[in-house]
């Protein structure tokens, strides 16, 4: 007896616990089924790639491909930290991302409290048109434009000799060229990234307003004590996540815009790695940035998701 | 307008004459004259085939020339080898290709790139069907399409230019045919006694352990070297004198920027034109600014028995003032350094700017669309101290070879086709001047007119392409002088297109032939990078973080971001950053060659 106990204990437990998954899956199931398609999606275009980064490790030539290109260990990577150039590489990398950043998420900070703060709708949807516009406009076509504007002979410049000054070399000039390069930034997605903060504002309990209003408390104080705590704890997530691209300065806007006389302070990774890994065919030197690139991201992802987890209680997993 | 084209045509008939009669003996010496092949009956245009069919009949509407039109012309075909034309029925052999296209590339009616007058007579005569695998436009799409055809093993029979850092990925893992023994075999007596000449120029970027991987593209002799073209009509205006020394070419460029006499907004005019490629250049270069120093940047020269770099030369200095201190001037455009070689042309496209260095084509023709006052003019360039004219030239054999796919069942197909093209577009005897529709239309007026397609059969092979190609470097300045003897011909008896050959409404095209004939009376002035091989590892490795350093430094000075004295710390930077290294490299193979 006590032999078919112990045997049928078990085979009940299993029992019920087949019936619970049997419940579950029969209520959950589109939901799996909804998954397959972006599962296979990430596999096969984020997992499967990525065995390619193994060409850092190689002197690829495609024509041994993967498997019988010579395996040389880090020499790319010896080369990379052993080149002076790449220091200054870096450190422009680093000085525009962080300039780009900060910039782009104080002014868009200041739109979106200014934004909502405008009663007329038609006016306020006009001004967020107007503004989102620049954002779908390719790097490649304004880097034409720019160019053309910030000649000596264009727009920018017959301004300020108009106002009586010397005309500015901005192309050519060390000394502006990153200025130019956070403000034509400025100027192309600060619309676009008040989105998600004029959604937060939104979100804003109306009491608090009105018990404000009540209170005595005019439109500055308004934003001062209601809007600015309400919408703090977003700022604070959106500048965590961020940092995850503090390397990250934009090839694209670079590329189009510099020129051999600003490399000094110009000259970013990704244009680097173009024209030393691409141009010149050196696809494991141009790999083996991209994978320290990677890496570094990958570091600032988890710190910034440990902050962002602890001061604005955002959470994934 | 008038005046202009007349004055061109004089001075073009007075070359002509005094060089026209021993460049067509030239040209026509090792040919065979097409007599022979007339008696041969190979190819001739009357003379029945052995077969029941002969070749014009074969080829019906894809025979080359216009015999039936009042005022046209027979092309006499080259004989063809033995056993061909293949026989009817017969299979033809397929040979993949890649293709170079651009913007321009367009056919006629019902014409596409794998089936045009050009390949048809190919497939006709000699039972190739050549297919394009897939075509490329710039030199960022060709070394992708390469690496991934290398990477997928899916390579075409035949590969047209390949990038010269893939050519040598491409030997290393055997995906290409050592052609050493079939160019011996196949090539024709005459291919090979022309290249014969040049030495182990031809060869030099397609060999590797010495044997032959490719064949070179060919460009005219001295094709790439820039003179001085200028707005003749501006200098009229302001009585100004043609420039023979550097001071004078200062002040000339001076007084158009002062005078502000092109187009543009006011202001905008410019004295002389430059772009980013400061070293040298297809339009508006700088290097005869250069290499009177005895400097071009980029350049390897020959200093006792060494080679030693131009760039980090101490005579670099005094040129790099020299274009600092124009540049402050206000010769050169502000921004240039930020304008590529094809944007610049439109400064010269719309008249902002009349003085440039540029090879034969300087005479641009959009000038003249634009602004019919236009009066284009070339002159022997400007002297630099001590009275020295240089500039940079090249060698005619180009890197960049065409390949063949390793494995490639017809490799002499590709010889046999080339031998044939070679004869037919390198003797001017044979009157080949491509087909009616395709490369020229008749007017109604009995002219002819070019055609709008610019699909050209290259000598290098079964290519059509866009530009020109060659077996002889020599081909074109033959080709001019042979045209020159038309001028004897009564005009009244002149067929349409040696009629369009002499005549030029624009003036442009006759002003290009006229410098290309300069070009080559000047020949000694150039200046030909001693260093000609295939990069050597530490190029590959080195070599864009030392051009980046280059550019910085020379573009910097120019514009007075940097000032002179930092070219020393350059030199230094240079030369420990993998310089030092380079030049070793560089010294070996030369020791090889003395």
């Amino acid at each position: 007896m006590a032999v078919v106990q112990a045997e049928l204990g078990p085979t009940d437990e299993a029992a019920a616990k087949r019936a619970r998954i049997r419940n579950y899956l029969s209520r959950a199931w589109p939901l799996y089924v909804m998954m397959v398609l972006p599962v296979i999606q990430l596999a096969l275009f984020h997992y499967y790639p990525m065995y390619g980064v193994v060409i850092a490790f190689q002197d690829f030539n495609p024509g041994l491909g993967f498997g019988g290109s010579p395996w040389v260990g880090l020499k790319h990577f010896e080369f990379i930290f052993a080149n002076p150039d790449f220091k200054n590489v870096l450190s422009n990398s680093f000085i525009i991302a962080v300039a780009k950043i900060a910039t782009l998420q104080f002014m868009a900070v200041s739109l979106a409290l200014l934004l909502n703060e405008i009663r007329s709708m038609i006016f306020k949807r006009t001004v967020q048109t107007v503004i989102y516009l620049p954002h779908f406009l390719s790097w490649i076509v304004l880097g034409g434009i720019l160019l053309d504007l910030l000649s000596t002979s264009g727009m920018v410049n017959r301004a300020i000799e108009y106002v009586g000054f010397d005309p500015v070399l901005f192309l050519g000039s060390n000394a502006w060229f990153r200025p130019i390069i956070v403000v034509t930034n400025l100027w192309k997605e600060a619309g676009w990234a008040t989105i998600i903060f004029l959604a937060a504002l939104t979100g804003i309990d109306p009491v608090l307003h009105e018990a404000a209003a009540i209170d005595g408390a005019n439109r500055w104080q308004r934003i001062r004590h209601v809007n600015i705590p309400g919408i703090l704890s977003m700022v604070i997530l959106i500048a965590c996540l961020n940092l995850g691209n503090v390397l990250q300065a934009g090839f694209e806007q670079v590329l189009t815009l510099y020129n051999p006389t600003v490399y000094e302070t110009g000259d970013i990774i990704d244009t680097y790695v173009y024209r030393a890994g691409l141009i010149s065919a050196r696809y494991s030197m141009g790999a083996a940035v991209g994978l320290f690139q990677s890496a570094m991201g990958f570091v600032l992802i988890v710190f910034a998701y440990r902050l962002a987890s602890r001061y604005a209680g955002y959470r994934i997993f | 307008m008038m005046k202009g084209t007349t004055l061109s045509r004089r001075h073009f008939l007075k070359l002509g004459g005094t060089a026209g009669t021993t460049a067509l003996l030239a040209a026509c010496a090792p040919g065979g004259a097409p007599e022979a092949a007339t008696s041969g009956g190979g190819g001739s245009a009357d003379m029945p085939q052995t077969a029941t069919q002969s070749i014009p009949e074969l080829l019906g509407a894809d025979m080359p020339g216009s015999p039936d039109n009042s005022r046209g012309w027979t092309t006499v075909l080259p004989d063809l080898p033995e056993g061909l034309p293949p026989a009817p029925g017969q299979e033809p052999i397929e040979i993949s290709t890649t293709r170079r296209v651009d913007a321009q590339t367009k056919f006629g009616e019902g014409d596409s790139l794998e089936n045009n007058p050009w390949s048809r007579m190919i497939e006709k005569l000699f039972g190739v069907k050549l297919t394009v695998a897939w075509s490329w436009s710039s030199s960022d799409e060709a070394t992708t399409k390469y690496n991934l055809a290398m990477a997928s093993g899916d390579m075409p029979d035949y590969l047209e230019t390949i990038p010269s850092t893939i050519f040598i990925k491409m030997v290393e893992t055997n995906l290409l045919e050592d052609i050493t023994d079939a160019y011996d075999m196949y090539a024709s007596q005459r291919w090979k006694e022309t290249w014969a000449q040049y030495g182990d120029l031809p060869w030099i970027f397609t060999t590797i352990n010495g044997r032959k991987y490719g064949l070179p593209r060919v460009e005219q002799l001295a094709q790439n070297d820039n003179i001085l073209w200028y707005r003749q009509d501006w200098f009229d205006k302001l009585g100004l004198a043609v420039p023979q020394t550097f001071d004078e070419l200062h002040d000339v460029a001076m007084a158009v920027v002062e005078a502000d006499i092109g187009k543009g907004a006011p202001g905008t005019t410019l004295g002389l034109l430059a772009n980013k490629s400061y070293a040298d250049n297809w339009f508006g270069s700088i290097d005869p600014i250069w290499a009177p120093y005895g400097v071009v940047p980029g350049h390897w020269t020959e200093v006792g028995d060494e080679l030693v770099y131009d760039s980090i030369r101490e005579e670099m200095k005094e040129p790099l003032e020299l274009l600092s201190q124009w540049y402050q001037d206000g010769i050169f455009r502000e921004d240039f350094f930020t304008i590529s070689t094809s944007d610049s042309i439109q400064d010269v496209a719309a008249s902002q700017c009349g003085i440039h260095y540029t090879p034969s084509w300087g005479a641009w023709l959009d000038t003249v669309r634009n602004d019919p006052e236009t009066v284009w003019a070339f002159t022997n360039n400007p002297a630099g101290p001590n009275g020295v004219r240089a500039r940079n030239t090249q060698n005619s054999f180009t890197p960049s070879p065409f390949g063949f796919r390793k494995g490639m069942e017809h490799v002499e197909q590709i010889f046999l086709i080339t031998n044939f093209m070679h004869e037919l577009t390198e003797d001017y005897d044979r009157r080949f001047h491509g087909w009616e529709g395709h490369d020229y239309e008749f007017q109604e007026d009995g002219s002819v007119a070019q055609g709008g397609t610019f699909w050209h059969p290259w000598a290098i092979g079964p290519i059509g392409t866009r530009g020109d190609g060659m077996i002889d470097p020599r081909h074109i300045a033959n080709q001019i002088h042979y045209q020159l003897e038309w001028a004897n011909i009564p005009a009244e008896e002149r067929d349409a297109f040696q009629t369009l050959s002499l005549e030029d409404p624009t003036g442009v095209t006759i002003l290009g032939k006229q410098a290309n004939l300069f070009i080559l009376d000047t020949a000694e002035q150039g200046k030909l990078n001693r260093f000609q091989s295939l990069p050597t590892p530490t190029m590959i490795e080195r070599g864009s973080d030392l051009i980046k350093l280059q550019d910085e430094i020379v573009l910097g000075i120019m514009i007075g971001e940097k000032p002179l004295s930092a070219f020393d710390e350059f030199v230094d930077q240079w030369k420990s950053q993998g310089g030092d290294q380079m030049t070793q490299e560089v010294n070996e193979w030369w020791a090889t060659r003395s």
